[in-house]
């Protein structure tokens, strides 16, 4: 029995804004009406303090106009993989693959047998529901998908399988699109997605390719280095970098 | 284990770090006996590659024996004796099925990288950055290998470390150089460079039919070492116009082939050589191209350009329009392994070389640190040395 997401539902609210309590709206607002205000304080200003000043009213303004405005996201990439159109549509096609090129996203699943009610989620909020695992899916050529009218955040995508050129195996290209709403959901999606999510998208394919072509993906997490220095250090904390290799005490 | 690491532009330390463990199903471990520095690491320790981080861990030449190995190797085993590719390499893309290992697509875990500067990504290296999949390399007491049921080749008892280490880069890597030149019985073939890899072009260049090898180089005990491979040497520090010399060496032809076995850190003369070095050390070349220069200038016409020197990014003033006009052939890359790892050890099975001329230096792990210094400075007669990671100490740095 899966509950319906909405705003202000307790998933949304461990995300950190509960989307239309007062303090919520309050917390949206703030910053632009502070934005503007400064803006408007530093033009009648003609010295460097109230130039300063335009600039960071200006920057307030635009994160907070950012997000009031809906997330959308387009992304078409492709990979040739040298395996048979077949085999790579059976790999793409079974669900328990799809944690190769979903990293970032989980795939959970309600309801028992005949997939009904599947969904994406990311640290534990459900993000993406459909209510069929796939739509328009053509064997061996193409599978597409759809969100549910009731996600939070709504999909589509095509996958199109093609015969490469030559020997070459299989061309496959994918174009995702995604939109959320603005608030905590399109702030999660974007957080879940990761900075750029086109690159997420051509390193899953790739992911893919070498899983499909290889049997593993190529790593060098977990590998020995010598000491990392200052810089390196500071990457590490600028980059969030969880997994070490510590050089071993002298 | 102990490893030599990058640290920054000419800081190498020896640390001690954390052995190398099984990460993917055709990983092996390999305990290293030999390992060797090439000339392109020491573009590493001049700082012209970049995306090298403090704490990696340098070398991609190398071999010993297989300690582990991960479940999905099916053909080595534990205890078999090994010379590990400095490519990576999967075996089942399209272009290892090509031959063309060394632009494998899936062994490269930072593809997007070089694919931002080149458009697509080669495959992986050992110990060469991370634009190169920054993979821990061989200057240490392990390594992990990975696809290692497609990169290491077995080798035989009869013969030492020495006599095959050599085929973990540089004897396959001039001997490809000489290869690509398309030699023709009767051609004759000018080799710039003679470090290792030109020592092997030029010995290659023999065995696929050219009648004569011109072998250039500033350095004495590398044109003596030519010599002894019967190359006609010429001393570029005594040549004002190396065009001109080969013109005449060659009657009026020019080369059938020149091999640039120097690449990006080129010594050049002059006002042009001046030009370039000012370039590289304002950021806004990479490479120091002038031996390639001198090759198109050189090369008679329809002639071939090999070039298994290391360039990494944009080059300046190539003479492009003599390339042109006189239908130039250039052949490239990093050196595609696997081709021929196991036809030239059956070479050196049969005695018709042994590798293990060009060795200068035997070295410990802690000598390496100096030793990078006066490999690059071509001090004490070095051309090449060996490092057995295992001896401690520091030895006197001599043969």
């Amino acid at each position: 029995m899966e509950e319906k997401i909405t705003n202000g539902t307790p998933a949304t609210e461990a995300l950190g804004q509960s989307g239309n309590g007062r303090l919520a709206q309050a917390g949206r607002v703030t910053p632009l009406v502070a934005g503007v205000a400064l803006s408007a304080w530093s033009i009648s200003r003609r010295n460097w303090p109230g130039a300063a000043a335009g600039v960071a009213g200006g920057y307030l303004a635009y994160r907070a106009l950012a997000r009031l405005r809906p997330y959308r996201l387009s992304v078409v990439v492709g990979q040739t993989i040298n395996k048979p159109i077949e085999e790579v549509y059976r790999y793409c096609r079974d669900p328990r693959n799809w944690p190769v090129f979903m990293k970032h996203l989980e795939h959970a699943r309600s309801g028992s047998g005949n997939p009904r009610s599947s969904g994406l989620r990311s640290q534990g909020h459900e993000l993406i529901r459909w209510n069929t695992d796939v739509e328009q899916e053509r064997e061996n050529e193409q599978i597409g998908w759809l969100s549910a009218e009731d996600s939070p955040v709504y999909t589509r995508g095509v996958a199109r399988f093609q015969k490469a050129p030559g020997n070459r195996g299989t061309e496959l290209r994918v174009a995702l699109y995604f939109e959320a709403p603005s608030g905590p959901l399109g702030h999660a999606l974007m957080l879940a997605l990761g900075r750029d999510p086109e690159q997420q998208a051509r390193e899953g394919l790739r992911a893919l390719k070498a899983m499909l072509e290889a049997g593993e993906i190529p790593t060098i997490e977990g590998q020995p280095h010598g000491s990392r220095g200052v810089t390196g250090r500071m990457k590490r904390a600028m980059y969030r970098e969880t997994q070490v290799t510590a050089p071993r005490a002298a | 284990m102990k490893a030599l690491c990058w640290q920054g532009k000419e800081k190498l330390t020896v640390e001690n770090v954390d052995d190398p463990r099984i990460l993917n199903p055709r990983d092996a471990i390999v305990k290293i006996t030999r390992s060797a520095i090439c000339g392109s690491d020491l573009h590493l320790y001049d700082g012209y590659i970049p995306t090298m981080e403090p704490g990696d861990i340098l070398g991609h030449e190398f071999m010993g024996e297989v300690v582990e190995v991960g479940p999905g190797v099916s053909d080595l085993k534990v205890g078999d004796r090994v010379v590990v590719p400095f490519t990576i390499a999967c075996g089942n893309c399209y272009f290892c099925e090509q031959q063309l290992w060394s632009l494998c697509d899936n062994s490269n875990p930072n593809a997007w990288l070089p694919e931002k500067l080149y458009g697509y990504s080669p495959s992986g290296l050992f110990g060469y950055s991370h634009m190169m999949g920054g993979y821990a390399g061989g200057q240490a007491q392990y390594a992990r290998v990975p696809y290692a049921d497609v990169g290491p080749i077995k080798v035989p008892e009869q013969l030492s470390d020495e006599q095959v280490l050599f085929l973990s880069d540089i004897f396959p890597t001039g001997y490809m150089a000489a290869e690509n030149g398309d030699i023709k019985q009767g051609d004759v073939v000018a080799v710039w460079g003679c470090g290792p890899v030109g020592q092997f072009a030029i010995r290659s260049a023999y065995m696929l039919g050219a009648e004569r090898v011109i072998a250039i180089d500033l350095v004495p005990e590398r044109l003596d070492m030519a010599d002894r491979g019967h190359a006609q040497i010429v001393d570029y520090g005594k040549t004002d116009d190396i065009v001109e010399v080969l013109k005449q060496m060659t009657a009026g032809r020019g080369p059938d082939v020149c091999i640039d076995a120097v690449g990006l850190e080129a010594h050049g003369h002059g006002l042009p050589g001046l030009y370039d070095v000012a370039k590289q050390r304002l950021k806004l070349s990479f490479d120091r191209p002038t031996v390639l220069r001198e090759c198109i200038q050189a090369c008679r016409k329809g002639g071939t350009v090999s070039i298994p020197g290391v360039y990494g990014g944009f080059l300046d003033k190539i003479p492009f329009g003599a390339a042109f006009n006189k239908g130039l052939k250039f052949r490239m890359g990093q050196t595609h392994m696997m081709r021929y790892m196991r036809p030239l050890l059956e070479r050196i099975e049969r005695s018709e070389i042994d590798p293990s001329f060009v060795i200068t230096h035997r070295i410990t792990l802690d000598d390496v640190p100096d030793m990078y210094r006066i490999f690059r400075d071509k001090q004490e007669g070095c051309i090449k040395c060996v490092i057995d990671p295992w001896r401690e100490g520091q030895m006197q740095l001599a043969a």
